[in-house]
């Protein structure tokens, strides 16, 4: 097997099942603020990657974006309710590498010290120069053995650093997904936007926009 | 307390409530035994009125939900954060596969009525007659003249919404106003009408209240909000709960026992009739006996059948009414999870407003006679399925727009109307279709536990090939475009419909129950669950659970009157 296309397809599969697509937001409302709130699956660095990460991809508008939102927490939920230990473990391996990568880049001790617009030029670089779409069936299953398996991590952390871009792609595409299906499901979204009423009384099949 | 009764009910579900409106209308003193515990309607609806953005998990099957109920969650859908309290602890329950099969199950006060798809199919005299022209199986004990009034009655008192068509092999009913079809379902049903002679489609008939209200607990006009399995507290689908059930407790003649687990019918040789049951407190484990004139079973086809088998005795030494070694076999279900998905350009400054928890339906237009009868498969199948405009999808939004503000409005914007059809095809009663217990497998109770050793035949096979193409078909002579078919991969039980397995019929020596669900040898104990079924027909079948438990208990009302049983 070609190991390079092996890996490009690793990072194809992974961000395209990562978040359910019914996945639904939660209890932003329940929770004061992001000072009190206290990930579940995250260490410090992830939390502010992944959070600046989501913000660049939702900002703030005329209409509230990530971090007013708290996506993160939903994120975060996510991952810890609906994701196995498995996947939950490999999807942290694979920020740790995207912020070891930007660590290195960057020149810095800590994540805190990379702007928001530094972020973006990663964001920008990885979502348009690779295309990792593979469906060659074989390496498919290839992925999947290797995901299941505790020593994907191990495998990753050893690659070249040229094979590494793909990982580096594929993270930011999973950066995409968070942020799109939890802004989705949000309840600002769904009230304000989608119309959510709890209890609509009556049903029209054909009603103007 | 007392432990003798007129009546003793097995079950709480569809078929259980109607037994004991029925039969504590009419006066008799009725014990209702349940396994399960208590639900009571509103109040016990704990998650009905939750928001989707308010579950920890995003209202998903999650993974702590997967580790308890991981045959439940093969469904894929019906037990995420808000209606997983519906159903089993399937690790506290546990059962045997020869062959996949998926067992589906509710053990509390109501059972599956809670938590079914309230879809509303009346059987017609094609699928009555079906065996016993086909020579399938053996031929049922009744014709449609002898269910259809209490299909009216049934259907009067519990509310069911849908469109008359006066097609004979689809029979009409007592029908509230239907629900609306959207402005694709509108579109394809135009194109079916004008495309087809044997073929229309409709919105679904299902068992909710559209106009007024209906007696029972509270039971108001549906309010299309689409939680319906989490419990309605407006009660307007219907469930034993909000209707069978309170108007039972409002003659003063129930006794409700949740968390009794009946393990064993007694049976008096002298009488040559049952005399009560042995139920199992799970909440203590101690056991106790009832007495009573007559017995209904109402447990669900497995649960019915699995305590005639248990219910050993020297007349019945392979299990109470088994005298036909029918009981157990026969095993069907409805096949689905195969059709076609399209999509339509237009309508684009259309939407629907409101949560319609109902598709549509196209009824059987297979085997219907004439130029419709088919070579490679007898029977048919209907199509369920519907309308509907999601939002773009993702792949769609990362290329036009990665990041930011346009992919932040585009992702949120509604996409292209998609219509879609998924069969539901009827399943044949194959004697090597069968359930059996495993007494060296036991479960927490000391209960032996059962095993399934079912599959989908040549029939069901050729069928399904049928299904897909006339899915795609259907959908491209609409103007869908995109059309594209789809397969699921079906494993036993998955309709959810399971039922046979002690089924009616004219002769003893073939059937376990009679033309009124009693056993043939047992006349004072009626089974009035999937498990009397004696072939599926390809229409969902709660209704016609409830038309014939109505039907068997004014039969035993009028038995126990005249003293024949």
């Amino acid at each position: 097997m070609d190991r390079r296309k092996a890996i490009k397809n690793i990072g194809f599969t992974f961000g395209a099942i990562t978040m359910s697509s019914s996945m639904v937001s939660l209890i932003q409302s329940c929770q004061s603020d992001n000072s009190t709130w206290r990930p579940k699956i995250f260490n410090k660095d992830q939390a502010r990657v992944v959070e600046n990460m989501l913000e660049i991809i939702i900002p703030e508008t005329e209409t509230p974006g990530a971090k007013s939102l708290k996506l993160i927490q939903v994120v975060d939920a996510d991952i810890f309710y609906n994701y196995s230990k498995k996947r939950q473990n490999n999807l942290i391996c694979l920020i740790d590498e995207f912020i070891i990568m930007l660590k290195d880049k960057e020149q810095v001790r800590s994540v805190g010290d990379i702007s928001e617009k530094n972020l973006e030029k990663y964001l920008d670089k990885y979502l348009n120069i690779l295309d990792p779409i593979n469906n060659d069936k074989e390496l498919y299953m290839g992925w999947k053995d290797l995901s299941e398996g505790s020593e994907w991590c191990d495998i990753i952390k050893k690659l070249a650093p040229n094979d590494k871009e793909y990982l580096y792609s594929n993270i930011c595409g999973v950066f995409q997904d968070m942020a799109a299906n939890s802004y989705k499901a949000s309840e600002y979204v769904l009230t304000n936007i989608r119309g959510y009423i709890p209890v609509p009384g009556r049903y029209d099949g054909c009603v103007d926009v | 307390m007392e432990n003798n009764f007129d009546a003793i009910v097995v079950g709480t579900g569809i078929s259980g409530g109607w037994a004991a409106k029925e039969l504590t209308e009419k006066g008799l003193k009725t014990l209702v035994l349940e396994r399960g515990r208590m639900i009571n309607h509103p109040e016990d609806y704990i998650t009905a009125n939750m928001n989707p953005w308010e579950f920890e998990g995003g209202d998903n099957i999650t993974q702590e939900i997967k580790k308890r109920q991981p045959i439940v969650s093969r469904t894929n859908y019906v037990n995420t954060e808000s209606t997983t309290h519906m159903f089993v602890n399937d690790l506290d329950h546990p059962y045997n596969e020869v062959k996949p099969f998926n067992w589906i199950r509710s053990y509390h006060v109501g059972g599956r009525s809670l938590t079914w798809g309230r879809q509303t199919y009346r059987l017609s005299e094609l699928d009555f007659e079906a065996n016993a022209k086909e020579g399938i199986a053996v031929d049922w004990p009744i014709r449609y003249k002898d269910i259809s009034p209490w299909y009216d009655y049934v259907e009067e008192y519990i509310g069911v919404s849908g469109e008359l068509l006066g097609m004979p092999h689809f029979p009409d009913g007592k029908f509230l106003k239907p629900m609306e079809l959207n402005c694709v379902e509108k579109h394809t049903r135009e194109q079916i009408a004008k495309n087809y002679s044997d073929r229309i489609l409709t919105i679904g008939r299902n068992a909710h209240i559209t106009e007024g209200s209906k007696p029972g607990k509270g039971r108001l006009t549906c309010q299309y909000r689409a939680l319906c399995r989490r419990g309605c507290p407006y009660g307007a689908y219907f469930s034993s709960n909000s209707s069978t059930l309170p108007a039972a407790e409002a003659t003063g003649n129930m006794t409700l026992m949740p968390n009794s687990i009946v393990h064993e019918i007694i049976y008096d040789e002298n009488k040559e009739k049952a005399t009560g049951v042995k139920v199992i407190d799970s909440e203590n484990n101690k056991t106790y006996e009832y007495t009573a004139n007559v017995i209904f079973l109402c447990a669900s086809t497995v649960g019915s059948t699995s305590l005639l088998m248990q219910s050993k005795s020297n007349r019945f030494p392979n299990g109470m009414g088994n005298d036909s070694g029918q009981l157990g076999h026969n095993l069907m279900d409805h096949h689905f999870q195969i059709g076609a998905n399209g999509k339509h350009d237009g309508f684009q400054d259309k939407t629907t407003f409101g949560r319609r928890a109902n598709g549509i339906y196209v009824p059987r237009f297979r085997n219907i006679g004439g130029s419709t009868d088919q070579k490679n498969f007898i029977r048919g199948y209907g199509y369920q399925g519907g309308g509907g405009r999601g939002l773009h999808p993702m792949e769609y939004v990362k290329e036009m727009a990665p990041y930011g503000e346009k992919f932040k409005s585009m992702i949120v914007k509604p996409s292209d109307w998609t219509m879609g059809l998924s069969g539901f095809g009827e399943t044949l009663p194959y004697f090597d279709n069968k359930m059996y217990l495993d007494y060296n497998k036991k479960d927490k109770w000391g209960l032996p536990t059962v095993t399934f050793d079912a599959k989908i035949r040549e029939n069901e096979i050729e069928m399904r090939k049928d299904m897909k193409q006339q899915a795609v078909e259907m959908l491209e002579s609409s103007g869908l475009k995109e059309v594209t078919p789809f397969e699921d991969e079906y494993a036993f039980g998955n309709g959810i419909h399971e039922m046979g397995t002690a089924r009616m019929g004219r002769d003893p020596k073939t059937s376990v129950l009679n033309n009124f669900n009693q056993i043939h040898s047992v006349k004072n104990v009626f089974v009035t669950d999937g498990s009397c079924m004696t072939s599926a027909g390809n229409q969902n079948p709660s209704i016609t659970y409830m038309a014939l438990s109505a039907r068997a208990a004014n039969h035993a009302v009028d038995e126990l009157k005249k003293q024949n049983i």
